[in-house]
Protein backbone atom coordinates (compact mmCIF):
# COMPACT_ATOMS: atom_id res chain seq x y z
CA UNK A 1 0.00 0.00 0.00
CA UNK A 2 2.44 2.43 1.29
CA UNK A 3 5.46 2.84 -1.28
CA UNK A 4 8.67 4.03 -0.77
CA UNK A 5 9.78 6.18 -3.54
CA UNK A 6 13.18 5.19 -4.75
CA UNK A 7 13.07 5.52 -8.46
CA UNK A 8 14.46 1.62 -9.44
CA UNK A 9 16.59 1.97 -12.50
CA UNK A 10 14.28 0.89 -15.62
CA UNK A 11 16.05 -1.57 -17.78
CA UNK A 12 17.75 -0.11 -21.24
CA UNK A 13 15.80 -1.64 -23.54
CA UNK A 14 12.57 -1.09 -21.35
CA UNK A 15 10.10 0.32 -23.19
CA UNK A 16 10.03 3.83 -21.35
CA UNK A 17 5.62 3.62 -22.27
CA UNK A 18 5.40 3.10 -18.63
CA UNK A 19 4.40 6.60 -17.75
CA UNK A 20 1.43 7.67 -19.28
CA UNK A 21 1.98 11.40 -19.49
CA UNK A 22 -0.96 13.18 -20.32
CA UNK A 23 -0.41 16.74 -21.52
CA UNK A 24 -3.57 18.92 -20.75
CA UNK A 25 -5.13 20.19 -24.03
CA UNK A 26 -4.23 24.21 -24.08
CA UNK A 27 -7.21 26.34 -25.36
CA UNK A 28 -6.26 29.58 -27.51
CA UNK A 29 -7.62 32.22 -26.25
CA UNK A 30 -8.55 30.84 -22.86
CA UNK A 31 -7.77 32.78 -19.69
CA UNK A 32 -5.71 30.93 -16.38
CA UNK A 33 -7.85 30.66 -13.48
CA UNK A 34 -5.49 32.12 -11.55
CA UNK A 35 -3.39 35.28 -11.68
CA UNK A 36 0.14 33.92 -12.10
CA UNK A 37 2.67 34.03 -9.34
CA UNK A 38 4.04 36.66 -8.21
CA UNK A 39 7.95 36.83 -9.93
CA UNK A 40 9.60 36.47 -6.48
CA UNK A 41 8.54 32.91 -6.04
CA UNK A 42 10.42 32.09 -9.28
CA UNK A 43 13.80 30.27 -8.49
CA UNK A 44 16.80 30.66 -11.70
CA UNK A 45 18.34 27.17 -11.11
CA UNK A 46 21.82 28.97 -12.16
CA UNK A 47 21.95 31.22 -9.24
CA UNK A 48 22.82 28.46 -7.06
CA UNK A 49 19.96 29.12 -4.28
CA UNK A 50 19.18 25.27 -4.88
CA UNK A 51 22.48 23.67 -5.83
CA UNK A 52 22.95 22.08 -2.37
CA UNK A 53 19.88 19.57 -3.78
CA UNK A 54 21.33 16.70 -5.66
CA UNK A 55 20.65 13.93 -7.47
CA UNK A 56 22.05 10.54 -5.81
CA UNK A 57 22.17 7.28 -8.40
CA UNK A 58 22.78 4.41 -6.28
CA UNK A 59 24.14 0.54 -7.43
CA UNK A 60 22.70 -1.92 -5.19
CA UNK A 61 23.43 -5.57 -3.96
CA UNK A 62 20.21 -7.42 -2.22
CA UNK A 63 20.97 -9.80 0.02
CA UNK A 64 20.20 -13.62 -1.72
CA UNK A 65 17.73 -14.61 1.58
CA UNK A 66 17.05 -18.14 -0.61
CA UNK A 67 20.97 -18.74 -0.79
CA UNK A 68 22.42 -16.58 1.96
CA UNK A 69 25.89 -17.88 0.82
CA UNK A 70 25.56 -16.15 -2.60
CA UNK A 71 26.74 -12.10 -2.83
CA UNK A 72 23.61 -11.12 -3.84
CA UNK A 73 21.39 -9.66 -6.82
CA UNK A 74 22.68 -6.16 -8.45
CA UNK A 75 20.19 -3.67 -8.62
CA UNK A 76 19.92 0.15 -9.10
CA UNK A 77 18.04 3.56 -8.26
CA UNK A 78 18.34 6.90 -7.90
CA UNK A 79 16.94 9.50 -5.42
CA UNK A 80 17.48 13.08 -4.33
CA UNK A 81 19.52 14.43 -1.31
CA UNK A 82 20.64 17.99 0.30
CA UNK A 83 23.50 19.55 1.83
CA UNK A 84 22.96 20.47 5.72
CA UNK A 85 26.56 20.91 6.93
CA UNK A 86 30.30 20.76 5.69
CA UNK A 87 29.90 18.02 2.77
CA UNK A 88 26.88 16.16 4.75
CA UNK A 89 24.05 15.31 2.67
CA UNK A 90 20.82 14.02 4.03
CA UNK A 91 18.98 11.37 2.28
CA UNK A 92 16.34 8.60 2.98
CA UNK A 93 18.04 5.29 4.01
CA UNK A 94 15.88 3.53 1.44
CA UNK A 95 17.44 5.76 -1.00
CA UNK A 96 21.21 4.07 0.28
CA UNK A 97 20.39 0.94 1.70
CA UNK A 98 22.36 -2.21 0.32
CA UNK A 99 24.63 0.61 -1.98
CA UNK A 100 27.68 -0.80 -3.20
CA UNK A 101 28.80 2.78 -4.90
CA UNK A 102 26.55 6.00 -4.56
CA UNK A 103 27.43 8.85 -6.81
CA UNK A 104 25.85 12.14 -6.27
CA UNK A 105 26.11 15.24 -8.89
CA UNK A 106 24.41 18.68 -8.69
CA UNK A 107 21.65 20.22 -11.51
CA UNK A 108 24.79 22.18 -12.85
CA UNK A 109 27.50 19.92 -12.63
CA UNK A 110 26.96 16.79 -14.86
CA UNK A 111 29.70 15.17 -13.06
CA UNK A 112 29.07 11.97 -10.75
CA UNK A 113 30.86 12.46 -7.38
CA UNK A 114 31.33 9.20 -5.66
CA UNK A 115 29.80 9.39 -1.95
CA UNK A 116 29.75 6.78 1.13
CA UNK A 117 27.49 6.76 3.99
CA UNK A 118 28.26 8.15 7.40
CA UNK A 119 25.18 7.24 9.19
CA UNK A 120 22.15 5.10 8.52
CA UNK A 121 18.65 5.09 10.36
CA UNK A 122 16.34 2.72 8.82
CA UNK A 123 13.92 2.93 12.12
CA UNK A 124 13.22 6.85 10.78
CA UNK A 125 14.67 6.12 6.95
CA UNK A 126 17.19 8.59 6.93
CA UNK A 127 21.20 8.87 6.30
CA UNK A 128 23.64 11.26 5.97
CA UNK A 129 26.22 10.92 3.34
CA UNK A 130 29.63 12.47 2.16
CA UNK A 131 31.38 13.28 -0.78
CA UNK A 132 34.66 11.23 -0.98
CA UNK A 133 35.62 14.45 -2.45
CA UNK A 134 34.11 17.10 -0.76
CA UNK A 135 36.44 19.94 -2.32
CA UNK A 136 33.80 20.11 -5.28
CA UNK A 137 31.00 21.03 -2.62
CA UNK A 138 32.79 23.20 -0.55
CA UNK A 139 31.27 26.47 -2.17
CA UNK A 140 27.85 25.28 -1.90
CA UNK A 141 24.99 26.97 0.52
CA UNK A 142 23.90 24.35 2.97
CA UNK A 143 19.49 24.30 3.39
CA UNK A 144 18.48 25.38 6.54
CA UNK A 145 15.60 23.73 8.96
CA UNK A 146 12.26 25.80 9.98
CA UNK A 147 9.94 24.08 12.41
CA UNK A 148 6.43 21.92 11.67
CA UNK A 149 4.34 23.73 8.92
CA UNK A 150 0.84 24.47 10.10
CA UNK A 151 -2.11 22.74 8.65
CA UNK A 152 -3.44 23.93 4.64
CA UNK A 153 0.26 26.05 4.59
CA UNK A 154 2.00 25.66 1.34
CA UNK A 155 5.02 23.95 0.83
CA UNK A 156 7.22 22.57 -2.40
CA UNK A 157 9.09 19.74 -2.64
CA UNK A 158 11.85 19.19 -5.06
CA UNK A 159 14.12 16.45 -6.02
CA UNK A 160 14.97 14.10 -9.10
CA UNK A 161 11.87 12.03 -9.78
CA UNK A 162 11.24 10.35 -12.81
CA UNK A 163 10.03 12.20 -15.62
CA UNK A 164 13.15 14.49 -16.77
CA UNK A 165 16.95 14.53 -15.94
CA UNK A 166 17.22 18.33 -13.80
CA UNK A 167 15.72 19.17 -11.06
CA UNK A 168 11.95 18.94 -10.08
CA UNK A 169 9.54 21.33 -8.37
CA UNK A 170 5.71 20.31 -7.25
CA UNK A 171 3.50 22.80 -5.04
CA UNK A 172 0.78 21.73 -2.29
CA UNK A 173 -0.20 21.89 1.01
CA UNK A 174 -0.07 20.69 4.41
CA UNK A 175 -2.88 17.79 4.64
CA UNK A 176 -2.11 15.83 7.72
CA UNK A 177 0.18 16.01 11.05
CA UNK A 178 -0.04 12.11 12.38
CA UNK A 179 1.90 9.48 13.94
CA UNK A 180 2.39 6.98 10.79
CA UNK A 181 4.02 4.04 9.76
CA UNK A 182 7.36 4.35 7.54
CA UNK A 183 7.11 1.57 5.19
CA UNK A 184 10.95 1.21 5.02
CA UNK A 185 11.31 -1.71 7.72
CA UNK A 186 7.01 -1.64 7.89
CA UNK A 187 7.29 -2.00 11.64
CA UNK A 188 8.44 1.75 12.79
CA UNK A 189 6.03 4.44 13.43
CA UNK A 190 6.73 8.34 13.51
CA UNK A 191 5.10 11.80 12.81
CA UNK A 192 4.29 12.33 9.56
CA UNK A 193 3.39 15.18 7.55
CA UNK A 194 1.08 14.38 4.56
CA UNK A 195 1.32 16.97 1.52
CA UNK A 196 -0.64 17.10 -1.82
CA UNK A 197 2.66 18.01 -3.40
CA UNK A 198 3.26 15.16 -6.01
CA UNK A 199 5.59 13.14 -3.95
CA UNK A 200 7.45 10.63 -7.23
CA UNK A 201 9.81 7.96 -7.76
CA UNK A 202 13.24 9.34 -7.36
CA UNK A 203 12.01 12.26 -4.68
CA UNK A 204 13.13 10.14 -1.72
CA UNK A 205 15.80 11.94 0.24
CA UNK A 206 15.04 15.74 -1.38
CA UNK A 207 13.72 18.90 0.63
CA UNK A 208 9.99 19.78 1.13
CA UNK A 209 10.41 23.77 1.82
CA UNK A 210 8.69 26.47 2.76
CA UNK A 211 9.56 30.04 2.89
CA UNK A 212 12.95 29.30 1.85
CA UNK A 213 13.74 26.68 4.48
CA UNK A 214 13.09 22.78 5.12
CA UNK A 215 10.52 21.38 6.57
CA UNK A 216 10.62 17.86 5.69
CA UNK A 217 11.95 15.17 3.77
CA UNK A 218 9.86 13.54 1.12
CA UNK A 219 10.02 9.66 1.83
CA UNK A 220 7.06 8.18 0.90
CA UNK A 221 3.39 8.15 -0.92
CA UNK A 222 0.59 5.76 -1.17
CA UNK A 223 0.61 4.15 -4.99
CA UNK A 224 -1.81 5.41 -7.51
CA UNK A 225 -3.99 2.79 -7.80
CA UNK A 226 -4.72 3.52 -3.88
CA UNK A 227 -5.09 7.09 -3.26
CA UNK A 228 -4.50 10.02 -5.28
CA UNK A 229 -1.98 13.12 -4.03
CA UNK A 230 -1.02 11.50 -0.93
CA UNK A 231 2.85 11.64 -0.16
CA UNK A 232 4.38 11.84 2.92
CA UNK A 233 7.65 13.71 4.14
CA UNK A 234 9.50 13.07 7.25
CA UNK A 235 9.30 16.17 9.73
CA UNK A 236 11.98 18.12 11.34
CA UNK A 237 11.80 16.67 14.59
CA UNK A 238 12.28 13.49 13.52
CA UNK A 239 15.51 14.98 11.47
CA UNK A 240 16.67 16.76 14.20
CA UNK A 241 16.71 13.76 16.73
CA UNK A 242 18.48 11.94 13.97
CA UNK A 243 21.18 14.52 14.01
CA UNK A 244 21.46 14.50 17.21
CA UNK A 245 21.43 10.87 17.98
CA UNK A 246 24.49 10.56 16.03
CA UNK A 247 26.33 13.54 17.27
CA UNK A 248 28.30 11.42 19.15
CA UNK A 249 29.66 9.12 16.17
CA UNK A 250 27.25 6.05 16.18
CA UNK A 251 23.60 6.20 16.27
CA UNK A 252 22.11 4.26 18.45
CA UNK A 253 17.90 3.81 17.21
CA UNK A 254 14.56 4.53 18.82
CA UNK A 255 13.45 3.74 22.28
CA UNK A 256 10.49 2.37 22.98
CA UNK A 257 7.94 2.02 25.71
CA UNK A 258 7.11 -1.04 24.42
CA UNK A 259 3.44 -1.45 26.19
CA UNK A 260 0.21 -0.74 24.07
CA UNK A 261 -2.65 1.06 25.30
CA UNK A 262 -6.47 0.85 25.19
CA UNK A 263 -9.39 3.82 25.16
CA UNK A 264 -10.99 3.86 28.13
CA UNK A 265 -14.36 5.38 26.49
CA UNK A 266 -16.82 3.13 28.26
CA UNK A 267 -17.83 5.45 31.28
CA UNK A 268 -18.81 2.05 33.22
CA UNK A 269 -14.95 1.01 32.58
CA UNK A 270 -13.52 4.43 33.51
CA UNK A 271 -15.52 4.31 37.31
CA UNK A 272 -14.51 1.20 37.53
CA UNK A 273 -10.45 1.76 36.44
CA UNK A 274 -10.91 4.88 39.05
CA UNK A 275 -10.90 7.33 36.40
CA UNK A 276 -12.54 10.88 37.46
CA UNK A 277 -14.61 11.56 34.39
CA UNK A 278 -12.27 14.56 33.02
CA UNK A 279 -10.92 12.43 29.84
CA UNK A 280 -7.28 12.03 31.63
CA UNK A 281 -6.23 7.98 31.64
CA UNK A 282 -5.95 5.71 29.20
CA UNK A 283 -5.70 2.18 30.17
CA UNK A 284 -2.56 -0.26 29.31
CA UNK A 285 -3.22 -3.06 26.78
CA UNK A 286 -0.37 -4.90 27.02
CA UNK A 287 2.67 -4.50 28.35
CA UNK A 288 6.21 -6.40 26.72
CA UNK A 289 8.73 -7.69 30.02
CA UNK A 290 11.87 -7.06 27.57
CA UNK A 291 10.64 -2.94 27.20
CA UNK A 292 11.03 0.13 28.82
CA UNK A 293 8.64 -0.39 31.00
CA UNK A 294 8.06 -4.05 31.69
CA UNK A 295 9.01 -4.10 35.31
CA UNK A 296 7.06 -1.53 36.34
CA UNK A 297 3.42 -1.72 34.60
CA UNK A 298 0.79 -4.09 34.12
CA UNK A 299 -2.31 -4.46 32.04
CA UNK A 300 -4.99 -2.90 33.35
CA UNK A 301 -3.04 0.13 34.79
CA UNK A 302 -4.36 3.85 33.82
CA UNK A 303 -1.47 6.35 32.58
CA UNK A 304 -2.42 9.82 33.45
CA UNK A 305 0.49 11.70 32.48
CA UNK A 306 3.85 11.51 30.72
CA UNK A 307 6.52 13.96 31.85
CA UNK A 308 3.57 15.96 33.11
CA UNK A 309 1.71 16.27 29.81
CA UNK A 310 -1.99 14.68 30.68
CA UNK A 311 -2.76 11.68 28.21
CA UNK A 312 -6.49 11.19 27.27
CA UNK A 313 -8.74 8.59 27.40
CA UNK A 314 -7.75 7.60 23.47
CA UNK A 315 -3.68 8.03 24.29
CA UNK A 316 -3.22 11.32 22.81
CA UNK A 317 -1.45 14.05 24.30
CA UNK A 318 -1.41 18.08 23.52
CA UNK A 319 2.49 18.57 22.63
CA UNK A 320 4.01 21.48 21.12
CA UNK A 321 0.30 23.02 20.26
CA UNK A 322 -0.58 19.82 18.86
CA UNK A 323 -2.39 16.80 19.60
CA UNK A 324 -0.43 13.46 19.17
CA UNK A 325 -0.23 10.25 20.13
CA UNK A 326 1.39 9.81 23.46
CA UNK A 327 4.31 8.08 22.02
CA UNK A 328 5.82 11.03 20.42
CA UNK A 329 7.12 12.20 24.11
CA UNK A 330 9.20 8.98 24.34
CA UNK A 331 9.81 9.59 20.02
CA UNK A 332 11.76 12.76 21.22
CA UNK A 333 14.32 10.55 23.78
CA UNK A 334 17.67 9.21 23.21
CA UNK A 335 18.80 5.73 25.01
CA UNK A 336 19.26 6.16 28.35
CA UNK A 337 17.31 9.26 29.17
CA UNK A 338 14.68 9.12 31.46
CA UNK A 339 10.72 9.81 31.48
CA UNK A 340 7.84 10.55 34.46
CA UNK A 341 5.37 8.89 34.25
CA UNK A 342 2.02 9.07 36.50
CA UNK A 343 -0.32 6.28 36.92
CA UNK A 344 -3.19 4.65 38.04
CA UNK A 345 -3.34 0.96 39.87
CA UNK A 346 -6.15 0.14 41.58
CA UNK A 347 -7.54 3.05 41.69
CA UNK A 348 -4.20 4.37 43.32
CA UNK A 349 -2.21 7.22 41.76
CA UNK A 350 1.36 6.18 41.59
CA UNK A 351 4.82 7.83 40.10
CA UNK A 352 7.90 6.63 38.24
CA UNK A 353 11.05 7.46 36.43
CA UNK A 354 11.73 5.27 33.60
CA UNK A 355 14.79 4.70 31.78
CA UNK A 356 14.18 4.66 28.15
CA UNK A 357 15.61 1.47 26.08
CA UNK A 358 15.68 0.17 22.52
CA UNK A 359 12.88 -2.68 22.76
CA UNK A 360 15.06 -5.10 20.38
CA UNK A 361 12.78 -8.18 19.74
CA UNK A 362 10.80 -5.97 17.24
CA UNK A 363 13.55 -5.40 14.96
CA UNK A 364 13.31 -8.72 13.19
CA UNK A 365 10.04 -8.27 11.92
CA UNK A 366 10.48 -5.42 10.27
CA UNK A 367 12.65 -5.05 7.39
CA UNK A 368 16.48 -5.13 7.52
CA UNK A 369 18.86 -3.91 5.34
CA UNK A 370 22.97 -3.71 4.89
CA UNK A 371 23.67 -6.81 5.86
CA UNK A 372 24.19 -10.44 5.10
CA UNK A 373 22.02 -13.41 5.94
CA UNK A 374 23.07 -15.49 8.48
CA UNK A 375 23.08 -18.82 7.65
CA UNK A 376 24.32 -22.30 8.47
CA UNK A 377 24.64 -25.27 5.74
CA UNK A 378 25.04 -28.71 7.01
CA UNK A 379 24.37 -32.26 4.84
CA UNK A 380 22.03 -30.15 2.51
CA UNK A 381 20.39 -28.77 5.62
CA UNK A 382 19.99 -24.87 5.80
CA UNK A 383 19.36 -23.23 8.76
CA UNK A 384 18.88 -19.46 8.84
CA UNK A 385 16.92 -17.27 11.66
CA UNK A 386 13.55 -16.17 11.34
CA UNK A 387 12.86 -13.05 10.54
CA UNK A 388 10.69 -10.79 8.19
CA UNK A 389 13.80 -10.88 5.10
CA UNK A 390 13.55 -14.76 5.67
CA UNK A 391 9.68 -15.22 5.36
CA UNK A 392 9.56 -12.34 2.16
CA UNK A 393 12.44 -14.27 0.32
CA UNK A 394 10.81 -18.45 1.11
CA UNK A 395 7.25 -16.87 1.03
CA UNK A 396 6.91 -19.39 3.61
CA UNK A 397 3.42 -20.68 4.05
CA UNK A 398 3.60 -23.58 7.21
CA UNK A 399 1.23 -22.47 9.88
CA UNK A 400 3.89 -23.32 12.76
CA UNK A 401 6.83 -20.71 11.27
CA UNK A 402 3.43 -17.98 10.72
CA UNK A 403 2.22 -18.70 14.01
CA UNK A 404 5.77 -17.65 15.51
CA UNK A 405 6.58 -14.61 12.93
CA UNK A 406 2.87 -13.33 13.80
CA UNK A 407 2.79 -13.87 17.42
CA UNK A 408 6.58 -13.27 18.05
CA UNK A 409 6.11 -10.07 20.46
CA UNK A 410 2.03 -10.96 21.00
CA UNK A 411 2.33 -13.70 22.54
CA UNK A 412 6.05 -12.81 23.95
CA UNK A 413 7.70 -15.94 21.95
CA UNK A 414 10.97 -14.47 22.00
CA UNK A 415 11.18 -14.60 26.15
CA UNK A 416 11.71 -18.33 25.65
CA UNK A 417 13.04 -18.57 21.80
CA UNK A 418 14.79 -15.13 20.95
CA UNK A 419 16.11 -16.09 17.55
CA UNK A 420 13.79 -18.76 16.11
CA UNK A 421 15.58 -20.89 13.78
CA UNK A 422 14.27 -22.54 10.35
CA UNK A 423 15.54 -24.92 8.61
CA UNK A 424 14.59 -23.06 5.16
CA UNK A 425 15.89 -25.65 2.60
CA UNK A 426 17.41 -29.16 1.97
CA UNK A 427 19.66 -28.97 -0.43
CA UNK A 428 18.62 -32.88 -2.26
CA UNK A 429 21.43 -35.14 -2.13
CA UNK A 430 21.96 -39.25 -1.25
CA UNK A 431 22.45 -38.26 2.38
CA UNK A 432 19.04 -36.11 2.39
CA UNK A 433 16.81 -38.41 0.34
CA UNK A 434 12.78 -37.98 1.43
CA UNK A 435 14.13 -34.91 4.01
CA UNK A 436 12.55 -32.31 1.74
CA UNK A 437 8.93 -32.16 3.05
CA UNK A 438 10.57 -31.10 6.26
CA UNK A 439 11.84 -27.97 4.98
CA UNK A 440 10.21 -24.42 5.92
CA UNK A 441 9.45 -25.65 10.17
CA UNK A 442 11.22 -24.49 13.09
CA UNK A 443 14.23 -25.98 15.03
CA UNK A 444 13.27 -27.14 18.11
CA UNK A 445 16.09 -29.34 19.68
CA UNK A 446 18.93 -31.48 18.68
CA UNK A 447 20.43 -34.71 19.80
CA UNK A 448 23.50 -35.47 18.76
CA UNK B 1 20.25 -29.30 23.08
CA UNK B 2 17.32 -26.65 22.54
CA UNK B 3 17.44 -24.29 19.50
CA UNK B 4 17.04 -20.50 20.88
CA UNK B 5 19.36 -19.55 18.19
CA UNK B 6 21.68 -20.22 14.94
CA UNK B 7 24.66 -20.27 17.54
CA UNK B 8 22.54 -22.96 18.95
CA UNK B 9 22.58 -24.79 16.02
CA UNK B 10 26.31 -24.79 15.37
CA UNK B 11 27.03 -25.96 18.98
CA UNK B 12 24.62 -28.92 18.74
CA UNK B 13 26.11 -30.12 15.46
CA UNK B 14 29.73 -29.45 16.67
CA UNK B 15 28.83 -32.16 19.45
CA UNK B 16 30.06 -35.67 18.20
CA UNK B 17 28.42 -37.80 20.26
CA UNK B 18 25.74 -40.34 19.06
CA UNK B 19 25.87 -41.89 15.69
CA UNK B 20 22.96 -40.17 14.66
CA UNK B 21 22.41 -36.57 14.21
CA UNK B 22 18.56 -36.42 15.26
CA UNK B 23 16.69 -32.70 15.01
CA UNK B 24 13.06 -32.28 16.82
CA UNK B 25 10.76 -30.21 14.46
CA UNK B 26 8.48 -27.39 16.29
CA UNK B 27 4.72 -29.20 15.98
CA UNK B 28 6.48 -31.81 14.12
CA UNK B 29 5.64 -35.27 16.02
CA UNK B 30 8.63 -37.10 13.41
CA UNK B 31 12.34 -36.24 14.04
CA UNK B 32 14.77 -35.66 11.38
CA UNK B 33 17.96 -38.43 11.32
CA UNK B 34 20.50 -38.38 9.45
CA UNK B 35 23.51 -41.14 10.15
CA UNK B 36 27.15 -39.24 11.10
CA UNK B 37 29.33 -40.91 8.89
CA UNK B 38 27.28 -39.96 5.71
CA UNK B 39 26.98 -37.14 7.01
CA UNK B 40 30.62 -36.45 7.76
CA UNK B 41 31.44 -37.70 3.59
CA UNK B 42 28.24 -35.68 1.70
CA UNK B 43 29.28 -32.36 3.48
CA UNK B 44 32.13 -31.93 1.04
CA UNK B 45 30.23 -33.00 -2.07
CA UNK B 46 26.99 -31.02 -1.27
CA UNK B 47 29.52 -28.05 -0.85
CA UNK B 48 31.12 -28.71 -4.11
CA UNK B 49 27.77 -29.29 -6.09
CA UNK B 50 26.09 -26.40 -5.07
CA UNK B 51 28.76 -24.05 -5.23
CA UNK B 52 29.06 -23.12 -1.03
CA UNK B 53 32.04 -21.72 -0.42
CA UNK B 54 31.47 -21.25 3.28
CA UNK B 55 29.32 -23.45 5.62
CA UNK B 56 28.44 -20.96 7.61
CA UNK B 57 27.91 -16.90 7.95
CA UNK B 58 26.78 -16.57 11.46
CA UNK B 59 27.64 -12.60 11.59
CA UNK B 60 30.47 -10.04 12.71
CA UNK B 61 29.58 -10.70 16.35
Amino acid sequence: MFVASRHLHEHPTAPVTRLALRLLPTAAGAQPATAPPPATQAIDVASGAWEGIVNIDVSVLVPDYREPWNAGQPSGGSGTGFLIGKNRFLTNAHVVSNATRILIRTTNDPEPHPAKIVHIAHDCDLALIEAEDGSHFEKLKPLDFGGIPQLNTEVIAIGYPIGGDRISVTRGVVSRIDFRPYSHTSVDSHLAIQVDAAINPGNSGGPVMQEGKVVGVAFQGFSGRVAQNVGYMIPVPVIKRFLKDIEDGRYDHYVDLAASDFPVENPAQAKALGINGDGVGVMVGDVEPAGSVGDLLKIGDVILSIDDNPVMNNGLVRFEGELMDMNEIVERKFAGDTIKLKYMRGGKKEEATVTLKRFDPYVRLGAQYNQRPRYIVHAGLVFQPLDRNLMDAHQIRDSTVNYVFDNFLTDKLYVERPEPVVLTTVLPDEVNTWLTPYAHSIVDQSTV
Amino acid sequence: VKIKSLKDVQTALEKKDKAFIEIQLLEKNRPLALKRELVEAAHARIMQTYNIQEDAYLGDE
